[in-house]
């Protein structure tokens, strides 16, 4: 099926490849302007405190210093685009108030002339803080009255949703269960620190910031309205970007907005550039949440009723969180078939450090409840835990019912009978458990989540496709690209529609004087909102293109075709004319003509296709230590059409490898507000020799809204992983853990409540 | 960065008489330099001179009647594979030396800066009193030698002197079956041992004519379980001696609760490594 | 403070700087010379984005000093290519597709530049131990293995011609 494309489902190397692998390749940390100053931050020790006095005496007078601003002077960015759209609610967008909310917050910002005067410089600010009286566990912020972390209390967001008559769909089942599951602070920990930026002001006024944002074109617009500039007076440019996995979507917390301040200020550019144990305390961080989920279903196994209640933990400023618990909503109720949801989420504030997108963003969590509590079901029944899913899961045909959209693409079960034949499922359930200290047991898991925001935030792409005078294709797009590979995507949609070889595409860096509006690099959006807009893009410019090579030929438009760079008449290939040469004539050689060939698009996608996966996992369960090793993982995704493959295999094993770590390593660990696990030694990442045997399935169902048929993948890999390993757990010793992280110890103090192995 | 490591003077003595009299006459604000590997992680403050150690010739594993003689500024990638700790027991030093961090951090660290650095969770350390190794030092006035045991008397705290400087490490003439077993936060090579522990088992026609068990990361320094020891003395070493000993191995260690792991978990899984690893001396032993 | 003037070899070339005692190799490769290929992930030896090799060796930069560096030959990313060409590990990665941000790769192609130089024949599990310096959060390491077995092989196929 892949023959009759030229380059769309093909392995491509990326077109970045080359860059990365010699040191070329030009992060923010690695950028250098002439005449920088360094910034550094002084962050609050304090979980909940006011600013009272700033006493930076002694730091001015140090050679090297140049300026400094506070969180008085300057608006902190809190929430995101879901107040974009509504001008009344921008105070809520912006903060300005002396008060730090979490150990970490940032007080103030210093800028001199080397990073270590500048770092001098704050150690020798004195600052006086009224301690005020914090809220340390989210189940404390409803009840304090006492304390109010933000102006409107203590409540981030809450939503409530009723789907049929949930009590009596209880009544109809025949089992009801009722479990709590509780997740943990997880940290993007991207290999490239969050963040890096250097902002600085031209002789007009206008400011050019790089920094990585997964959100060029709206972070251009937070950053404009914080500095009360028009949004072109503001420049974005992203250069490589070393990870992001959600940590970079908007502005960072104290970073982008007090370094232009700062350099407005020092009349300078400004390089500020978070530390490690920087990122861990003070960028967002994945919501943690306490799940009580309630399912009933009848004896064979249909779901009848299912409750959803929600804690969610949103810390100290709450970016991402009513998108976050949205998520929960529309994948808690989006899987499964169930005609009767009663599903409430409440997110709090505490003094924590911040929350925000992350990969999955509210998937992960609900995820983990719903699927642990699918497995309780299937054992407790009898019936095999893929035969559960299969009789529930919402598929091809079915509506929607958050998005009130017809599913057009599902590729489920064939995810599921790939995975399972791959991993071995039938012979691995039937086997019996082994002797010895160390047992064996497998997991599976399955998952929906949605492609883009389009309906739910605005979600606009655009694109444009200039041919130039050789023939050779230049691809603008404000797509960032932080790892997934969706520049190479792009241009091989590029390359696909136009009819030019691969290699003559080039493609532009996210920069908002020149790449045209776009949603930014999250939702798992790019390749197909990304996707389309390239593709209508490079349509309209193929129909010019087509236009003037009919005048030339002599023939109508619809009787030709295009490949590798060459225009023919469909029927007769043998009149011909190659796109370069045509190009230089109407560019350069024809002097009464001299255009060029632009194809433009701009617009939204027609629908938020969602994108299946099934997991399965292997796990060995060392029962002296509480060890657990997972053997084997088999993940299968449905991702429409693969664009290339080679991108989505890596998604899917570094997806696994990360829910892996969500599972059994990784949690940001606090006392009193205080991140105890600032560094890599003590927050644990998986590495190349903890990995066990992995295997990506690329399954292609053809989203029909989708470029070639595509749709997302991205972030769904790592949803369903944690489960299936908990799952796999469950089978193994027959513990349940409802507790994420799975640390040795809390599996053998749960083998304990229940006095060991049972058979 | 950090604003408070800022030495403002780095020398390279090539003798150890240079390097023990900068050593005296910086009266304690100098730090030797060697791998690297710990001291540019935990950038103290207070230092105003750095000596590296690197030109002193303290790189060298060589054996001298019986006693293997290792430099302190060997690297462990050299103790993970010299000839001369090939066959047990020595190889357990190796074998503990495998387990330390990744292999380029093994290039860069040195056997004697993961014995002055004084960590109770210190791998090298464990496997070393195993096989009872002793330290020698140098110092203006001369030098001495103690074993092991008696070097470390705190966390990151050794009997060193401000002028004292480690050269050598050396272990005796030994037999038997050694083993060492790292227990980390999960089963990964990189992490500092949540438990660890090295046992040796000298056996005669079945029966224990010597032991050690040696614990790590459950006190304040490496110690020996000397009770668990005493039970294994002259009994036949069968499954149910070493669980008694593991047990009482138990019982000797006095671990505290932090970031990696809580108390009660360190106690359990010290029984539990020591027996898996009296198990694998045991074997090493009859082999 | 006494500034330390040494003398480091770097992809060949002989360079002399004049260095802080306690500055890292890494700030003197990154800012000094303007290498920012070798990349600082969290400047306490973990994470392995600042690996170099000096002496053959894989070494990390941000836990060497500059000064221990003098006299010293220190191959970093930049000095693999030769000319266009690619070097074979480079050309793995880059047909494996096992560089996704790229900001791990310099330090990953380093550790296993000095792999292949000691093991040119390494097993699958060596290549993972080994590669343990390198932390990646995108790949799952599966195609950064592949891609270092692939270069494995023909540098070996090449050294037997």
């Amino acid at each position: 099926m892949s023959d009759q494309f030229s380059v769309i489902g093909k392995k491509v190397a990326r077109i970045d490849a080359v860059d990365k692998t010699t040191g070329g390749a030009k992060y923010a940390p690695d950028l250098n302007v002439r005449g920088m100053l360094h910034a550094a931050l002084l962050r609050s020790p304090h979980p909940h405190a006011r600013v009272l006095k700033i006493d930076a005496t002694r730091a001015k007078s140090l050679k090297g210093f140049r300026a400094m601003v506070t969180i008085e002077e300057l608006p902190r960015v809190v929430g995101y685009w879901f107040l974009l759209r509504s001008e009344k609610k921008e105070k809520d967008m912006f903060l300005r108030d002396n008060a730090v909310r979490f150990i970490g917050d940032p007080v103030l910002a210093v800028a001199a002339e080397d990073e270590e005067t500048a770092l001098k410089a704050v150690s020798m600010i004195e600052v006086s803080y009224e301690p005020l009286p914090s809220i340390l566990d989210p189940n404390d912020a409803l009840d304090r009255k006492d304390v109010k972390i933000h102006e409107k209390g203590n409540t981030a967001f809450h939503v409530t949703k009723h789907f049929g008559n949930i009590e009596q769909g209880f009544r109809e089942a025949d089992y009801v269960v009722e479990n709590r599951f509780v997740t943990s602070k997880q940290k993007h920990a991207s290999l490239e620190p969050i963040g890096t930026c250097i902002a600085e002001f031209d002789a007009a006024g206008k400011l050019t910031v790089h920094t990585s944002t997964q959100l060029p074109n709206w972070s251009q617009i937070y950053l404009a309205r914080a500095l009360g500039l028009p949004n072109t007076k503001v420049r974005i440019i992203k250069p490589y970007t070393g990870g992001a996995f959600g940590g970079r979507c908007g502005l960072i917390h104290g970073l982008e907005v007090m370094c232009s301040f700062l350099s407005r200020k020092a009349g300078k550019p400004v390089r500020m550039s978070f530390s490690r144990s920087e990122d861990f305390i003070g960028t967002e961080t994945r919501h943690p949440m306490t799940i009580d989920i309630k399912t009933g279903v009848t004896k064979e196994g249909i779901l009848t009723a299912n409750s959803i209640k929600i804690l969610a933990n949103a810390g100290a400023y709450s970016t991402h969180t009513v998108g976050v618990l949205a998520d929960c909503l529309s994948t808690g109720v989006g899987l499964y078939r169930c005609p009767n949801v009663f599903f409430d989420a409440a997110a709090v504030y505490t003094n924590q450090s911040l929350t925000g997108a992350f990969r999955g963003y509210g998937n992960p969590q609900l995820n983990f409840a719903q699927e642990s509590q699918m497995d309780i079901i299937a054992r407790d029944l009898g019936v095999d835990p893929v035969e559960l899913r299969l009789k529930n899961y919402r598929g091809l045909g079915e509506i929607d019912p958050i998005f009130v959209d017809e599913i057009r693409s599902d590729g489920l079960k064939e995810c599921l009978s790939k995975a399972s034949e791959a991993f071995g499922w039938k012979d691995k359930t039937s086997r019996r458990r082994a002797e010895g200290a160390k047992k064996r047991g497998v997991g599976m898991a399955i998952m929906l989540h949605g492609t883009g925001a389009a309906g739910a935030l605005p979600d606009p792409a655009s694109a444009t496709v200039m041919i130039s005078s050789d023939g050779s294709v230049h691809l603008v797009t404000a797509a960032s690209d932080e790892g997934q590979g969706n520049r190479t995507a792009l241009a091989q949609i590029t390359a696909e529609e136009l009819g030019v070889p691969f290699e003559q595409i080039s493609v532009s860096m996210p920069d908002t004087d020149v790449t045209p509006l776009d949603g930014g690099t999250h939702g798992s959006r790019q390749t197909y909102a990304g996707g389309l807009a390239v593709k209508k893009a490079a349509e309209d410019a193929k129909r010019k293109l087509l236009a003037f090579a009919s005048e030339q030929l002599g023939t109508s438009e619809g009787d030709l075709g295009t490949k590798d760079g060459i225009i023919f008449k469909v029927r007769d290939p043998s009149v011909r004319l190659k796109i370069g040469d045509l190009m230089r004539r109407i560019q350069i050689g024809d002097m009464s003509i001299c255009q060029q060939v632009i194809g433009v698009s701009s617009g939204v996608a027609p629908a938020m296709p969602g994108y299946y996966g099934a997991t399965f996992v292997e796990v060995e369960v060392d029962t002296e230590t509480g060890e657990v090793r997972v053997v084997k993982v088999v993940g299968a995704f449905d991702v429409g059409k693969a664009i290339n493959p080679s991108n989505i295999e890596g998604q899917i094993t570094g997806g696994a490898v990360m829910g892996i770590g969500w599972a059994l390593t990784e949690e940001l660990l606090l006392r009193e507000g205080k991140i105890l696990n600032d560094s890599f030694r003590d927050y644990r990442i998986l590495r190349a020799c903890d990995v066990g045997e992995i295997v990506p399935i690329i399954v292609e169902s053809n989203e029909p809204t989708g470029p070639f048929g595509a749709k997302g993948v991205g972030e769904g890999t790592m949803v369903g992983v944690a489960p299936a390993v908990a799952n796999a757990i469950y089978d193994a010793i027959g513990v349940r853990m409802k507790e994420l992280c799975i640390t040795p110890e809390k599996l053998l103090e749960a083998l304990d409540r229940i006095g060991g192995v049972k058979n | 960065m950090s604003i408070s490591f800022t030495p403002s003077a780095y020398y390279r003595p090539d003798s150890l008489r240079e390097a023990v009299a900068l050593l005296s006459n910086l009266r304690g604000k100098a730090r030797l330099i060697a791998g690297g590997t710990d001291l540019l992680v935990m950038k103290p403050s207070g230092v105003d001179a750095l000596i590296d150690v690197g030109v002193l010739n303290l790189n060298y594993i060589k054996k001298k009647e019986g006693t293997i003689c290792i430099g302190a500024a060997t690297t462990v990638d050299l103790v993970e594979n010299s000839p001369l700790l090939a066959g047990w027991p020595y190889q357990v030093l190796p074998e503990a030396a495998k387990s330390m961090a990744t292999p380029t951090i093994r290039n860069m660290a040195t056997i004697g800066g993961n014995v002055c650095n004084g960590s109770p969770a210190a791998d090298l350390c464990l496997a070393l009193m195993a096989l009872d190794a002793s330290v020698s030092l140098v110092a203006p006035k001369g030098g001495r030698t103690l074993p092991l045991k008696d070097f470390h008397v705190g966390v990151n705290r050794t009997v060193l002197a401000e002028d004292e400087l480690l050269a050598e490490v050396l272990i005796p003439k030994s037999a038997g079956g050694a083993s060492f077993l790292k227990l980390r936060r999960h089963q990964t090579a990189v992490d500092i041992a949540v438990v660890n522990v090295s046992t040796r088992l000298n056996c005669v026609n079945g029966r224990c004519v010597d032991a050690r068990i040696v614990l790590g990361a459950v006190a304040e320094k490496q110690i020996c379980a000397q009770k668990a020891q005493g039970l294994l003395l002259n009994q036949i070493v069968d499954p149910g001696v070493i669980q008694k000993a593991a047990e009482q191995a138990a019982e000797e260690a006095r671990p505290i609760d932090d970031i990696r792991a809580s108390a009660s978990y360190r106690k359990r899984m010290v029984a539990v490594l020591v027996r898996r690893s009296l198990e694998l001396s045991a074997g090493r032993c009859r082999a | 403070m006494t500034e330390i003037p040494i003398r480091i070899c770097v992809n060949g070339e002989w360079r002399d700087l004049t260095v802080k005692p306690y500055e890292r190799l890494v700030d003197s490769l990154r800012e000094r010379l303007g290498m920012t290929g070798t990349k600082v992930g969290c400047g306490e030896g973990e994470c392995g984005a600042c690996t170099v090799n000096i002496d053959g060796k894989a070494v990390l930069s941000c836990l060497t000093l500059a000064a221990q560096a003098d006299g010293k030959q220190i191959k970093t990313i930049e000095g693999l290519r030769k000319g266009a060409e690619l070097h074979p590990i480079q050309k793995a990665f880059v047909e494996e597709g096992a560089a996704q941000c790229g900001f791990c790769t310099p330090g990953m192609i380093m550790t296993a530049e000095a792999m292949l130089g000691q093991d040119p024949n390494p097993s699958e599990e060596n290549v993972r131990k080994t590669l343990a310096n390198n932390l990646c959060r995108c790949t799952g390491y599966d195609k950064p293995v592949k891609a270092i077995l692939k270069a494995a092989r023909e540098l070996r196929g090449a050294n037997h011609e």
